[in-house]
């Protein structure tokens, strides 16, 4: 509406000082025509009437001649048009010049025409034309017109002009008014409007200004340019999102990393006086009466289940790289499907290993592999309480690996361990392969298993993948890459490792 | 077991390489173990199995000890020990070198490392020095002792008797 106004005045002013100024030429104009007019048309009557007055003064006197003189005067009104005899040596006041200058002009024979403004009125318009006539010394006529005509005409045209200054002053403003609000005002407005929506945050606003104009214009951009803002903020959230991800993921890992750390000096301290404990409670059990060495092989045991512990905490703390050899998949799940037998039998827990008769190729290391399926069939043991079956099967096919991970869609194989348990929870499902995540009893487990056995598959270029229901089970599927085509299949080498644990058992 | 015939080396006893009772004919031990207990216990078990054990308590006395032995090499091996076994983590000086020491003088002696810190790095550095095995803690007693027996049986035929 401000902006409208400023049309408006800015219009208005101008048109009227460009009215004002023409009216002002105009007017002025016409005075000096209408001047010249008069002045001309005063000299032309003297002229005309001069030879006339000349010739009656020669012929029938002075007296005919005034006389003629005053026909001339009644046939005007004296206010506008009048006509006298002036001699400039006359001391008569019907006949003397008004004015030195109008003497000065008789006595020099000239026409003379001057303003004379004073008296009441409008003033007057005087010529005077010297004429030659015997015995009256300098002489002449002079005609006097009142210029009240004029006056009228200058003063109407100033009216006139006002009027129409005034009206058109009202119709610009009007225009002005509504055409600064229409077309400038109101879209401004709805820009104002927009323009504060998103100051404050809300970027979904569109203006709807649709025309097809420069605001048009401006309106569209403006849209995009919130598209963009609303773009850019969103892409702006996601990476704080994921940065705050990423160092979530760095402090967790440092976290894991320093509980690695004062887990494996724990592990470390307490593997010497555990082999002592584990060392004399054999001594002792085979000392003992069958009571007493019942208890003292129960400690035997404790003693190795903590060195498993330890173990597993000592790997968690610091992982192998993997000593890969080609072998079959199915020999490394009978075999752990036959240490694990005993433990199985006593849960009433079937094992059933299938898999045909091709075997299932792959690069990896026996006992990191064995270990794994391992802790798999030991959980899928323990999740059937009432007994039930292990089924154990193998796949081998091209795979695309889950998002995230890094690996090539490529040949896999493929173990699957299922179960008949109770399930596990989906909100559990994610925190799985956590380190120290356990959905066991208090005692019944470090957390660790899954945790170690997801990073061996990894090591390997594998995955372990979960499905599970609850009430009918779970399947775990671990995932390693298919046989190098271009390495041999030299199986035989093993370890010195492998022969001194398999030979000699001395972890137990 | 009688505890005369046992040469132990802690800073509060005597320390003695030529003990009263010593069957020169018996395969001998040295156990290097800083801690007590675990000495004790691998060094009662090999006696029981009939192997005479000498002790040391850290790496500056299994030094010591072969400093000693090195006085006795017979056709490039100690005379005085049949099998070595030490930990790697002591005070003094470290299992793996004092293998590294005694290897310049006698590359045939079996030397068994045990160690609660099982990396692989420790592990191949191990063998590389020249140790006969490399065992984690905790392991079976009785699994250690059969690899002794395997090893080196207490009492042999074909290893040449001590003449004292």
């Amino acid at each position: 509406m401000r902006l409208a106004l400023k049309f408006a005045l800015v219009f208005v002013v101008g048109m009227c000082l460009i009215l004002t100024v023409y009216a002002n030429h105009v007017v002025n104009r016409e005075i000096s025509l209408f001047q010249d007019d008069m002045r001309s048309d005063q000299r032309v009557l003297c002229q005309a009437i001069a030879p006339v007055i000349q010739s009656v003064w020669r012929t029938s006197g002075e007296s005919q001649a005034m006389a003629l003189i005053d026909q001339v005067n009644r046939a005007e009104h004296p206010q506008r048009l009048g006509v006298r005899w002036i001699s400039a040596d006359s001391s008569v006041s019907a006949r003397a010049p008004r004015s030195s200058a109008e003497a000065a002009a008789l006595r020099r024979g000239e026409e003379y025409t001057w303003g004379d403004r004073s008296g009441r009125g409008s003033g007057r318009l005087c010529s005077v034309i010297p004429i030659d006539v015997p015995g009256q010394g300098p002489a002449g006529l002079e005609i006097t017109e009142s210029l009240q005509a004029q006056v009228d005409y200058s003063r109407a045209t100033v009216r006139k002009t006002l009027i129409a200054t005034i009206a058109l002053a009202v119709e610009v403003g009007a225009m002005g008014l509504i055409v600064g609000f229409w077309f400038v005002g109101r879209p401004v407005g709805s820009l104002i409007t927009s323009a504060r929506a998103v100051a404050a945050g809300d970027l979904s606003t569109r203006l709807s200004v649709r025309q097809h104009d420069e605001f048009g214009d401006l309106a569209r951009e403006l849209n995009t340019m919130c598209d963009q803002l609303a773009a850019a903020r969103d892409r702006v959230a996601r990476e704080t999102a994921a940065r705050l991800a990423a160092i979530e993921q760095l402090r967790h890992a440092d976290r894991l990393k320093t509980i690695g750390q004062l887990a494996s000096g724990v592990a470390h301290e307490l593997g010497t006086p555990l082999n002592v404990v584990w060392a004399k409670a054999k001594r002792i059990a085979g000392q003992l009466e069958p009571g007493a060495s019942a208890d003292a092989r129960v400690i035997c045991e404790q003693s190795e289940r903590m060195t498993t512990i330890i173990r597993n905490l000592l790997d968690f703390g610091r992982p192998r790289p993997p000593r890969r050899v080609r072998l079959d998949l199915r020999e490394i799940a009978r075999r752990t499907a036959t240490l694990l037998g005993s433990m199985a039998r006593k849960q009433n827990v079937a094992i059933a290993v299938s898999g045909g008769d091709t075997p299932v190729w792959t690069d990896a290391d026996p006992n990191q592999i064995a270990q794994v399926l391992s802790n798999l069939f030991m959980n899928g043991i323990q999740a059937m309480p009432a007994g039930g079956k292990l089924t154990i099967g193998f796949t081998a096919e091209r795979v695309r690996p889950p998002a995230g991970l890094g690996l090539p869609e490529a040949e896999y194989r493929c173990v699957f361990v299922q179960d008949e348990g109770g399930g596990i929870h989906e909100e559990d499902l994610g925190r799985l392969f956590e380190p120290f995540f356990t959905t066991k009893e208090v005692g019944q487990g470090t957390g660790l298993g899954l945790s170690v056995s997801n990073g061996i598959v990894r090591e390997h270029g594998g995955w372990i993948t979960v499905t599970s229901r609850v009430g009918t089970g779970s399947v775990f599927s671990v995932y390693l890459p298919g046989e190098d085509p271009h390495v041999g299949t030299d199986s035989n080498r093993g370890d010195e490792y492998g022969y001194l644990n398999e030979k000699f058992d001395l972890v137990g | 077991m009688d505890t005369s015939t046992r040469s132990s080396i802690w800073l509060d006893e005597e320390f003695e390489y030529e003990p009263q009772g010593w069957d020169p004919n018996a395969r001998h031990v040295l156990i290097a173990e800083d801690d007590r207990e675990m000495c004790r216990l691998l060094a009662d078990s090999l006696r029981e199995d009939g192997y005479e054990v000498m002790e040391a308590s850290d790496g500056q006395h299994l030094r010591d000890y072969i400093d000693y032995l090195r006085g006795t090499i017979v056709n490039g091996r100690f005379f005085d020990v049949d099998i070595i076994v030490s930990d790697i983590r002591m005070p003094g000086a470290s299992g793996l070198e004092v293998l590294r020491e005694l290897r310049r003088y006698d590359r045939e002696t079996p030397v068994i490392l045990i160690t609660a810190f099982g990396d692989d790095q420790t592990h191949a550095e191990a063998y590389r020095l020249g140790a006969s095995a490399i065992i984690d803690k905790p392991f079976d007693i009785d699994g250690f002792r059969a690899f002794i027996r395997q090893l080196v049986p207490p009492s042999s035929d074909d290893l040449p008797r001590r003449a004292y």
